[in-house]
């Protein structure tokens, strides 16, 4: 198995809207990735997508090598949690277990026993009238104990506060080193994830804007900060991801395979959430200033 | 996946049991009142000229008081039940999963979306069937006096809620709901679309179909004047006479009064018999004496079972139409 999620040209429509354009992806298996994006990047019709929930509207995936919810054991070795992690408001929370063990045939009953009493869930408890944060809980207890390769999850941390979420990507955390499984959660708060994953893609404006594992993207980027008249040109090698100007002075985040080497400009590199947010800014401007271009520093 | 099914089903399936256990129960404690009022007013047994004055008094005792309630009841529920299992089983089944986003559940299990409807959809057309198929066996018992009374069963009213037809009905609108439920993705929709779907059904089979589901008897008869429907002159002498068909029972679908060569019977009136100073015996012995004849075209009471297999073969053809419909739809089209 080499790739978890492989997408060529992905497109989906709605009328004349793209939720998602032309996405050209590949996320190695045995990741923990990081899906992030501002709201209505495409996030949700991305998972939506590699789930078999939505079908295409041209362009490829692939999920563990096969198309999406391609047949029953395509569909055993991909576990969902759809945002805001819905459940059945009627069953019980037992009711789902036993739903999760009639219906997967890699179910581990021990696992979900064990998560909803660890979790302190009352089983004859209806799904209904249990708290957002619990509902997430048991809306991945019945994704984990199906032991998936691929666990798709949208937005998980969402209902759960500060404290909650952290123990809850934790624990998830523990449980995907455990089962070796592949991992993709999307979020847009990347404080979220920084912690967890060792892949990111970013997700702006229906595009994909960077994909990479981690060492390598926060190891190739920098912000340099310093008079205009000295960031008028970039360094060689360095490619502009987004400028800003205040006055006179002026900050540039650049991708540059090279270590940045330049006079009278303070270089550093970026964490994770400020590079994201130069990519989401960069998606989110009219068109790129008409700064020294990539091809015009080289 | 039949276990999820049957969890998601189970309260409307106790409730509809409880509901025709009442229907059941209801039958049996009054049918056998019916059964004895029938047979002790003599209408069964008869031969001769007294027989439907015996039979309309029969039905005007049956047809009044408690047993009259229950017949109206028992109509409404099986005439009713395929309507409401569409509205409230049918157009749910998948519409309910969209709306309240808990499809991303059921359709992220190692279940294909085809293994996860087959059952849903089998069971609830199982139990819509089993449940019209059942109310209607006891109404069709129950009301066995009044419908021999009647001489036929022909009528839309009475119809629709005897035999097979009922079970025709309740696949047709389970299946269309699910459709239109499928189709539509909200539930309010669906089942509004799903109503008026089922009941357009059963009123173009009704008005324009079932008459002509097997080519109707055509019968030309001398004009029988003893009982007579519309007896009407105008001033210019124009006249329209319309006598009942004498086949009691019968689903008439035309009805004219011919003359003797053939043509349409208008009049003229003869001013020297029919006039307001004269008897109006006198007007209708006059028109007996012409030669008029009455040309019936009609469905004879004989063919309820024929008509009720064949109506209900086409209404089982399109469930099967709208289900396959329905699969491919949840299959292909959502996503």
């Amino acid at each position: 198995m080499t790739s978890a999620l492989t997408t060529r040209g992905l497109t989906k429509r709605y009328g004349r809207h793209a939720a998602l354009d032309d996405c050209t992806l590949d996320i190695p298996a045995g990741r923990v990735v990081a899906l992030v994006g501002p709201n209505g990047a495409g996030k949700s019709t991305l998972l939506g997508l590699a789930a078999g929930l939505l079908r295409p509207t041209s362009g490829e995936i692939e999920v563990l090598g096969d198309a999406p919810a391609s047949g029953p054991d395509q569909l055993a070795r991909v576990g969902f949690v759809a945002q805001d992690s819905p459940t059945y408001a009627n069953l019980s929370v037992a009711d789902h277990l036993e739903l999760g063990r009639r219906l997967n045939p890699r179910w581990d009953a021990k696992l979900a026993q064990r998560r909803v009493a660890d979790l302190g869930l009352d089983a004859g408890q209806k799904a209904g009238r249990l708290s957002g944060g619990q509902r997430a809980q048991l809306a991945l207890t019945l994704a984990l104990a199906k032991r998936p390769d691929l666990l798709l999850l949208d937005e998980p941390a969402a209902s759960l506060d500060p404290l909650a979420r952290r123990e809850f990507l934790q624990g998830l955390m523990a449980h995907v080193v455990d089962h070796e499984a592949s991992v993709v959660l999307s979020s847009h708060l990347v404080s979220d994830l920084e912690r967890v994953c060792d892949h990111v893609v970013v997700l702006a404006g229906s595009r994909v804007q960077l994909a990479g594992d981690l060492d390598e993207v926060t190891g190739t980027h920098y912000r340099l900060t310093g008079d205009v008249r000295d960031l008028d040109d970039l360094p060689p090698g360095a490619e502009l991801v987004h400028a800003t100007d205040n006055g006179r002075h002026r900050t540039v985040v650049v991708h540059s395979a090279l270590p940045v080497v330049a006079d009278r400009v303070q270089v550093e590199q970026l964490g994770l959430e400020d590079l994201v947010l130069a990519y989401m800014a960069r998606a989110a401007a009219p068109t790129p200033r008409p700064l020294s271009s990539p091809e015009a520093a080289r | 996946m039949s276990w999820l099914a049957w969890r998601l089903f189970r309260a409307q399936g106790y409730l509809a049991l409880l509901l025709l256990a009442c229907f059941g129960v209801l039958a049996v404690v009054t049918g056998p009142h019916l059964a004895d009022l029938y047979s002790r007013s003599g209408s069964a047994s008869c031969t001769g000229d007294r027989c439907s004055e015996l039979a309309q008094s029969f039905l005007n005792t049956a047809k009044s008081g408690f047993s009259g309630t229950v017949l109206t009841v028992g109509v409404l529920a099986v005439i009713g039940f395929p309507i409401l299992a569409g509205v409230f089983w049918g157009a749910p089944l998948v519409s309910r999963e969209l709306e309240s986003g808990t499809y991303p559940v059921a359709w992220t299990q190692s279940v294909t979306r085809t293994r996860w409807l087959l059952p849903r959809l089998g069971l609830v057309l199982g139990a819509a069937a089993a449940t019209a198929g059942l109310a209607s066996l006891a109404l069709t018992w129950w009301a066995s006096p009044i419908d021999s009374a009647q001489g036929g069963r022909l009528q839309p009213g009475v119809y629709l809620a005897r035999g097979i037809v009922p079970i025709g009905y309740a696949l047709l609108a389970v299946a269309l709901g699910a459709l239109l439920g499928a189709v539509v993705r909200r539930t309010v929709p669906a089942m509004a679309t799903t109503f008026a779907g089922v009941a357009a059904v059963m009123l173009t089979f009704s008005l324009w179909l079932r008459p002509h589901l097997i080519p109707p008897v055509h019968a030309n008869v001398p004009l029988d004047l003893r009982d007579i429907r519309t007896f009407a002159e105008t001033n210019g002498g124009h006249m329209e006479i319309v006598v009942n068909f004498a086949q009691k029972g019968a689903l008439v679908l035309s009805n004219r009064t011919l003359t003797p060569e053939g043509k349409l019977f208008v009049g003229p009136a003869d001013p020297t018999q029919c006039s307001r100073d004269l008897p109006g015996q006198r007007c209708i012995d006059w028109v007996g004496s012409l030669g008029l004849r009455q040309d019936v075209t009609y469905q004879p009471a004989s063919r309820f079972w024929d008509l009720q297999l064949i109506e209900t073969g086409i209404l089982v053809v399109l469930a099967a139409a709208a289900a396959g419909l329905c699969v491919w739809w949840v299959r292909r089209r959502i996503g």
